[in-house]
């Protein structure tokens, strides 16, 4: 048809169609996830302690660090649900300021080493040649330089590390194998026929990673953020629990550095370290499971077969009955 | 129609791959000495089998490759090395390409309508509804409606044909008056194949295109080509009109191409030959298809034969081409 023809076309298609469109793919990601059990349990416990964090000044019943000022040592009782250390703090709003920090660093190391990661590997990965050299060799000797000792060396070289200073040796430090993944991902898309045209096209190689490579890559990105978070919160707790930098700020690794210390084991005072220790616990797992729902849904191959109706389910045992019995 | 001056022309064009062996890096040369002269509405049909470098030479046209000797002109212009964003940007606003893979040439998480506006708005500067407008004129243009509908979907709910569709659509969003068509239809059902030929052959005629179309089926280079050339590891084995070529290969090469085509009337009389894979590395000698040669004599070990016309608008590189030698 010609062009006359194509606009004389134009006002015969259904005029809703734009309210009929299909939906976006991540979307539809987005909806299967929230079908897989196991996100769905994970971001309902991984919520629960958001929500603490995020209104921790109205759930805490005392000051968290007001050394002294309690009976310690107290079991869990009416006033203090938890109990009370060792050194006379509630145990209760500890844990609670506690959740906040910790989440906290979980979400800054996430967001440095997710974006240092990104930013590296999918740039190297695409451009290839003596960038991604470089940028490889650098990864490679952070790769190989040993994880812990390392943290502990440079967290011990800064006196009193507060809570960013910690964020900031753990982001910098937790990013190359990451970056690692991005690449080898990256370096798949370099040669893929819609970069080429994309290329063709005349936009820039950042215009097309971000255009055209990263949306792709939504998946590992997201995977890599997670266990970036559940990796900062271990990192920090065991840093903390080592007793490296400050002891003031309320974290769950401080207060397991302080029942350590404050030989809680020895007095019975369980109500002490099992809150942090518990807590640890839970948002790794919540988020280790979210990664696993991820997962399932990126991948199509760990994705179990759809569950039919009964109706249908019954139809087909007794076709197999039938041939059997043939 | 046709101008003096070809739209694209290449000129002893050799592309070298350097290849790691134990003896060290050796070249190989995929494109070796190829010339040819495409004018604007009208398409050059490259014709050839797997590792002929008909490929190869279709990417070095777009500058995916930068050929190590030989000139390419673009409309007048030098463009053999020319490099960077805004230099190659006018190369490509001229030049684009359709691949052959309409399964991976498209972003699966794009719909259609993004991979299409992005380039019209960059290429014709349009925004807002005019976009949308040029948009979905660009789908009907092809062939995909309602267009309304097609530009909210994404790769993977159309199908393959409807795929090349938007890639040819994708090529057209540019402006380009030339294409390279990569094997466009080699990965279609054949059922829709005829389809996108004449979708194509409808925009050389509406848009004045000039096409270099890469196939290995000669019934649709004859279809579509209006000149052919056909190539072997490289080189250029015969070029003329498509139906002169058809009609009367001279090259033995193009004999048997011909006779192994589904249907031909010389099936039965093809001769067994070597399946070795040519050479294609640097510095060898002879006619390259002399190992597979069934005439092939001491002359075709020896020495590399040159284009020689058997006929007007019609050469063959081979030494016993006018000998009339029948296989």
């Amino acid at each position: 048809m010609s062009r006359q023809d194509a606009n004389t076309m134009e006002p015969q298609s259904p005029p809703d169609a734009r309210s009929r469109a299909p939906k976006p793919q991540w979307l539809q990601a987005i909806r299967q996830v929230f079908k897989e059990p196991k996100a769905v349990i994970g971001f309902a416990i991984l919520g629960i302690f958001v929500i603490i964090a995020i209104f921790a000044p109205y759930l805490a019943r005392f000051d968290p660090m007001n050394e002294g000022a309690l009976p310690p040592l107290t079991p869990p009782n009416k006033t203090y649900w938890f109990g009370t250390t060792g050194y006379g703090d509630d145990v209760y709003s500890q844990w609670i300021y506690a959740t906040r920090t910790s989440i906290c660093i979980g979400l800054e190391v996430a967001v440095i080493a997710t974006s240092l990661s990104v930013i590296l590997g999918v740039y190297a990965g695409f451009k290839g040649g003596k960038v991604d050299a470089v940028v490889n060799w650098v990864t490679q000797v952070m790769l190989v330089l040993p994880g812990y000792p390392l943290i502990i060396m440079i967290s011990s070289y800064i006196p009193n590390a507060g809570s960013q200073a910690i964020v900031w040796i753990l982001g910098l430090t937790s990013w190359p194998a990451a970056a690692r993944m991005k690449r080898a991902q990256a370096m798949t898309f370099r040669t893929r026929d819609f970069i080429l045209a994309a290329r063709l096209g005349g936009f820039s190689d950042f215009r097309t990673v971000c255009t055209e490579v990263l949306p792709n890559m939504v998946s590992l990105v997201f995977n890599t953020f997670i266990s970036m978070i559940s990796w900062g919160i271990f990192g920090e707790a065991f840093l903390r629990f080592l007793g490296i930098g400050s002891t003031r700020t309320p974290s769950w690794g401080n207060m397991l550095n302080a029942s350590q210390n404050g030989n809680a084991m020895m007095e019975g005072a369980w109500w002490w370290f099992i809150p942090p220790g518990l807590s640890i616990t839970m948002v790794i797992l919540a988020l280790t499971l979210i990664n696993y729902g991820i997962d399932e849904v990126s991948n199509p191959r760990l994705k179990k077969p759809p569950k039919l109706s009964k109706a249908i389910r019954d139809k087909l045992r007794l076709q197999a009955a039938e041939e059997g019995a043939v | 129609m046709q101008t003096d001056q070809p739209f694209v022309q290449a000129i002893d064009l050799v592309v070298r791959f350097p290849v790691k062996t134990k003896q060290g890096t050796k070249y190989i040369t995929p494109v070796d000495g190829v010339s040819f002269a495409v004018h604007t509405g009208e398409v050059l049909a490259l014709v050839g089998e797997s590792g002929s470098g008909k490929s190869t030479l279709g990417r070095a046209l777009v500058r995916f490759n930068e050929p190590a000797a030989g000139t390419i002109f673009v409309d007048g212009n030098d463009v053999t090395h020319v490099r960077g964003q805004r230099d190659l940007g006018t190369l490509r606003r001229q030049i684009q390409m359709v691949f052959q893979d309409p399964f991976g040439s498209l972003n699966p998480v794009r719909s259609v309508g993004q991979h299409l506006s992005a380039l019209v708005r960059k290429h014709q500067g349009l925004r807002g509804d005019a976009l949308r407008q040029q948009t979905l004129q660009l789908l009907e243009t092809v062939g995909l409606s309602p267009a309304s509908e097609m530009i909210l979907k994404y790769p993977h709910e159309l199908s393959g044909g409807q795929r090349q569709r938007v890639a040819i659509a994708r090529a057209l969003a540019v402006k380009p008056r030339f294409i390279v068509a990569d094997e466009p239809i080699s990965m279609l059902d054949v059922s829709i194949r005829a389809d996108i030929l004449k979708l194509l052959n409808r925009l050389k005629r509406e848009f004045d295109l000039g096409y270099v179309y890469i196939t290995h089926d000669l019934a649709s280079a004859k279809y579509f080509g209006d000149r052919m050339m056909v190539l072997y590891a490289g080189q250029v084995m015969e070029t003329g009109t498509s139906a002169e070529i058809i009609a009367s290969p001279a090259h033995p090469y193009t004999r048997l191409l011909l006779s192994s085509t589904s249907g031909a009337w010389s099936r039965d009389t093809k001769l067994n030959t070597s399946v070795e894979a040519p050479d294609l590395f640097e510095g060898r000698r002879g006619c390259p298809f002399a190992n597979r040669c069934p005439i092939s004599t001491e002359v075709c070990l020896r020495d590399r034969p040159v284009l020689r016309a058997v006929g007007a608008n019609h050469a063959a590189a081979c030494h016993h081409a006018d000998e009339a030698i029948t296989i």
